[in-house]
């Protein structure tokens, strides 16, 4: 889950290789109808995204926490599945709003290459989470 | 040059001739073929004389334009005159002349209820029998085409105006006409009125006008005659010399004011000098009471736009003021005002139908007259003394005796001293307010605080309830407020912006000229927004653009609810549009400067983003050719690792282009617990890989040790990345291609309370004196530029914001073998982020 699908590619690509089936979304309206209709092993989202419909801007201060609050409506329909937060916010005040203890691990985005992020993905699919 | 009919108008020579043949020799002399008298007519000798001194001099008598049209009418009596000019259109005054065989020909004037030349087309069309003097200056300075206008109004010429203009003294009432200048010293575009003039009306007089000579009249006639004589309107002029062009300065008659009344006034007022403009006008009122030895004096600042003064002074202080505002047309200082002179008024006897000399006359507040038992008036108009065509205050002095023992006349000359005074009273305020103004840009860059300032400024000099400014935003599309202040006063959720026309604010910003007013519905043509007027209690308002020099709005003004001394919701005047004015002048180049900045380093923002998208697809899509089967055997070289590091080096540069498009405000930091030596150091050695490696510079000799006495410290981790990175890539510039002259060493201490991080090289070192320079924004040594060092001047810049970001310093404390920069952050950093409390 990305607002823009360009750099993602890649990241999409590298799991493709590592045997994931891979449905991208770029508004979350449509990643909660996905998640809402099946749970997929793996949650992989960004922080900074548009509200679309689901969130006002106001509530997402203008889509610089979407992730957040979308994170709490996709845990509500999977509370088992493991959430990777792909990003590049660093402010500790935000990554803090994320319930700590969850399955749920933050990846910056500098750091992980798509395929060392497949692999880590891989990695947790095969552990069942972390 | 033939068929060229060029005249020149005799408004600067002031209210009366000194010299009235030498100025029509000297004028002749220039080559200036006809005369437009804009004195009024007691200040010019009998018509017959008149045109008997013309005539024996080859010149035409091209119009009247001084003193009230019923003067005029009077003068002329059976000599018919090519025009009589008018600034506007009333029927009951313009009855006699009419009757009289005249043709009135229309000014638009600046600052007059009719200055647009939409008001005059439709004038026009109304009237046939009117003409028009459309004025290149004027129809310059209210944003109309003068060339344009010209076109559009030929078969009703009377004349034209050639007149040229500066925006140097500003654009307010009182100023703009300080302006007016030879032709082709100004910014009006006279090459095409000229053209259009020659083409369309060639038959018609074009006559050089200046309101006002910076030297003397004549010397300003003569400059004017050069220059269009360059052209091949005139022939060339012979300088001005001689008895005939020794011709006092224009406006003031000091000489007409007895000289005891003249030193009276002088002491008294010295005495009581005041900065304040409210004092002044008090003391220049209390002046003028004492010299005139009138029973009650009263001052008004006169808007001619709005025709309407407003109280400034009243001597002795009198409790029965209670109007503060004098609708002039048919008062009867609005009859002085007319005649452009002091005017004595018997208040005892009016005559019926005529009560005072016309039918319309009427006394304003009989009331107050008759409970203070006063039996005469005289009413002096004060000109702007840059302009003697604008009356800028009213003077009414009042007396108990039928005859007061002084002449009106006496009083007129008094009244251009009491214009000085005011002028310069005023421009102490003015040039007070400037300095104001450029004090508060000194205190820093941003935009947002320069205009709360401007803001506060102008709420205490104005003496107003609420004050919001609003800008102009980038693209053109909508005004944004960019400051407000007051609890009632601040602007509302709903008026936060503007489009162009919209409600009066907007408005002001379409016509590119303030409004003033008691009620926000009245005013003319407009619609207002909101809490424009709705829900609050609204005693007055003025919104006032800010235009550039070259005219444009940057931004709008808007002041509502004047106070007086008193605490009284007083009206706007035109006192008050100067003094914005003198602000918007002093404001505008340095808000235009701040906005361009703030506009360029957001566009600058917008771009890093922008570039950190495909720099990300980039290592994306190299990563996933490096893991594709077989390619890494492929290479001879790891060559894709290389754009890997390219890759880092390039978010370096991003991110130094990030810190400086924060540094204008605080930077953003997201801080965690970080271990210097592995998670900033290591890595910033590793993104400068690529760089040694070009200059097969060894890695091996940067040093770094163990950084024991430093613990985890709360951080940016990225950003302090940059700082390393930033002076790693100096030292490996600085050693230029020798690789014994690289060799960096990091250390890390604990000094006191604070932690201490040591960068030290062996490059060129530091020009000894450049120690604060070089963390300057754009700062670039000798040794870079002679040696042609690629860079911006930017990575010691972005160092010094980052660790201040941290609470912390970054100093030079050697320049040389080693040069030795020294980090230090405060102890607090290890355990929790900066700037928190406690």
């Amino acid at each position: 889950m990305d607002d823009d699908v360009t750099p993602n590619w890649y990241h999409v690509s590298a799991l493709e290789r590592k045997g994931f089936e891979v449905l991208q979304c770029v508004i979350p309206d449509r990643a909660v109808e996905e998640a809402g209709a099946t749970c997929p092993d793996i949650i992989v989202l960004d922080i900074m995204m548009p509200p679309g419909k689901l969130f006002t801007p106001k509530a997402s201060d203008n889509g610089l926490i979407t992730g957040v609050l979308l994170y709490s409506v996709l845990r509500a329909h999977c509370p088992e599945t493991p959430v990777a937060v792909l990003t590049n916010v660093q402010n500790p005040q935000t990554l803090a709003r994320f319930t700590p203890g969850e399955r749920l691990r933050v990846f910056h985005k500098v750091d992980w290459l798509p395929t060392s992020f497949a692999e880590e993905m891989a990695r947790v699919a095969e552990a069942g989470g972390w | 040059m033939d068929g060229v009919q060029i005249g020149y108008q005799t408004i600067a020579f002031g209210p009366t001739f000194a010299d009235l043949p030498g100025v029509l020799d000297a004028l002749a002399a220039l080559g200036y073929r006809g005369i437009e008298f804009s004195q009024a007519p007691q200040a010019l000798p009998p018509i017959e004389e008149l045109l008997r001194l013309l005539d024996e001099r080859g010149l035409h008598l091209l119009g009247l334009a001084g003193g009230s049209i019923f003067d005029r009418t009077a003068y002329c009596r059976d000599v018919r005159m090519p025009y009589l000019y008018i600034e506007a259109w009333n029927p009951a005054h313009a009855e006699d002349a009419l009757a009289a065989g005249h043709r009135l020909a229309l000014h638009p004037i600046t600052f007059r209820p009719l200055h647009r030349m939409s008001a005059a087309h439709a004038l026009l069309e109304e009237h046939p029998e009117l003409l028009i003097i459309p004025d290149s200056a004027h129809l310059h300075i209210v944003g109309d085409d003068p060339a344009l206008a010209l076109r559009q109004c030929v078969g009703r010429l009377a004349s034209v105006h050639l007149k040229d203009w500066t925006p140097e003294y500003g654009r307010s009432a009182y100023r703009y006409s300080r302006g007016f200048t030879e032709l082709g010293e100004g910014v009006v575009p006279l090459e095409p009125f000229i053209a259009e003039w020659r083409k369309g009306a060639p038959g018609v007089w074009a006559v050089v006008e200046q309101d006002r000579s910076r030297t003397d009249p004549l010397t300003s006639a003569y400059r004017s005659a050069c220059w269009l004589s360059d052209r091949k309107l005139l022939p060339r002029p012979a300088p001005p010399g001689g008895g005939a062009y020794r011709v006092r300065p224009a406006m003031v008659a000091p000489e007409a004011c007895p000289p005891e009344m003249v030193s009276h006034f002088a002491r008294t007022l010295a005495v009581a000098s005041s900065e304040d403009l409210e004092q002044s006008y008090t003391n220049i009122t209390e002046a003028l009471r004492d010299v005139s030895q009138a029973d009650l004096a009263s001052l008004w600042a006169f808007s001619p736009s709005r025709d309407l003064g407003t109280l400034v002074g009243v001597s002795p202080a009198c409790s029965a003021v209670e109007h503060r505002t004098l609708q002039c047309g048919p008062a009867l200082s609005g009859i002085a005002v007319d005649r452009q002179a002091a005017t004595q008024f018997d208040l005892t006897s009016p005559q019926p139908g005529l009560p005072y000399g016309r039918p319309d006359a009427e006394l304003c507040a009989p009331e107050i007259v008759n409970a203070l038992g006063m039996r005469s008036l005289i009413s002096v108009p004060i000109a702007d003394p840059s302009n003697a065509d604008h009356v800028r205050l009213i003077a009414n002095l009042f007396y108990r005796q039928s005859d007061p023992g002084v002449s009106a006349r006496d009083l007129g000359a008094l009244g251009s001293l009491v214009g000085r005074a005011a002028d310069a009273a005023m421009d102490q305020v003015c040039a007070y307010a400037a300095a104001a103004v450029n004090v508060a840009a000194g205190r820093g860059k941003d935009a947002c605080r320069f205009l709360d300032r401007v803001r506060d400024l102008v709420a205490r000099l104005l003496v107003c309830d609420g004050v919001t400014i609003f800008v102009v935003d980038s693209v053109g599309d909508r005004l944004e407020a960019a400051s407000t202040t007051g609890l009632q006063w601040r602007v509302d959720e709903g008026e936060t912006h503007y489009a162009k026309g919209e409600g009066i604010t907007g408005g002001v910003w379409a016509n590119e000229e303030p409004v003033v007013g008691a009620d926000a519905h009245e005013a003319p043509g407009r619609v207002a927004k909101s809490v424009e007027t709705v829900g609050r209690q609204l005693g007055s308002f003025l919104v006032a653009p800010l235009l550039d020099s070259g005219g444009e709005v940057v931004g709008v003004v808007r002041c509502q609810n004047k106070r007086s001394a008193d605490g009284r919701w007083a009206m706007y005047s035109d006192d008050d549009l100067a003094i914005l004015d003198a602000i918007g002048q002093a404001v505008v180049p340095h808000l235009v400067t701040r906005l361009a900045d703030e506009r360029r380093i957001a566009a600058l923002g917008r771009l890093t983003h922008e570039l950190k998208v495909p720099l990300g697809s980039i290592r994306g899509a190299v990563d996933l050719i490096q893991h594709t089967r077989g390619v890494r055997e492929m290479l001879p070289y790891d060559y894709l690792g290389d754009i890997l590091s390219w890759c880092d080096i390039m978010r370096r540069l991003v991110g130094n282009a990030d810190v400086l498009r924060s540094a204008r405000a605080s930077l953003p930091l997201e801080c965690q617990p970080t271990f210097l030596k592995s998670e900033v150091i290591a890595a910033a050695v590793r993104q400068a890989g690529l760089l040694l490696r070009g200059k097969r510079f060894s890695e091996n000799r940067i040093q770094y040790d163990d950084f024991e006495a430093v613990p985890r410290l709360w951080i940016d981790r990225s950003q302090f990345q940059q700082v390393m990175f930033n002076l790693l890539s100096n030292s490996i510039k600085y050693a230029f291609s020798d690789p014994d002259a690289f060799y960096v060493e990091i250390a890390g201490d604990r000094r006191g309370g604070d932690y201490v991080i040591t960068f030290r090289d062996r490059g060129t070192g530091i020009p000894s004196g450049a120690d604060e320079r070089i963390f300057q924004e754009g700062a670039r040594g000798r040794n870079a530029l002679e040696r042609n060092v690629a860079g911006q001047g930017l990575g010691l810049f972005v160092v010094r914001q980052i660790v201040e970001a941290h609470g912390g310093s970054v100093r030079v404390t050697h320049t040389a073998q080693p040069t030795e920069i020294t980090i230090t952050l405060p102890g607090e950093l290890a355990l929790q982020p900066p700037g928190r409390k406690g």
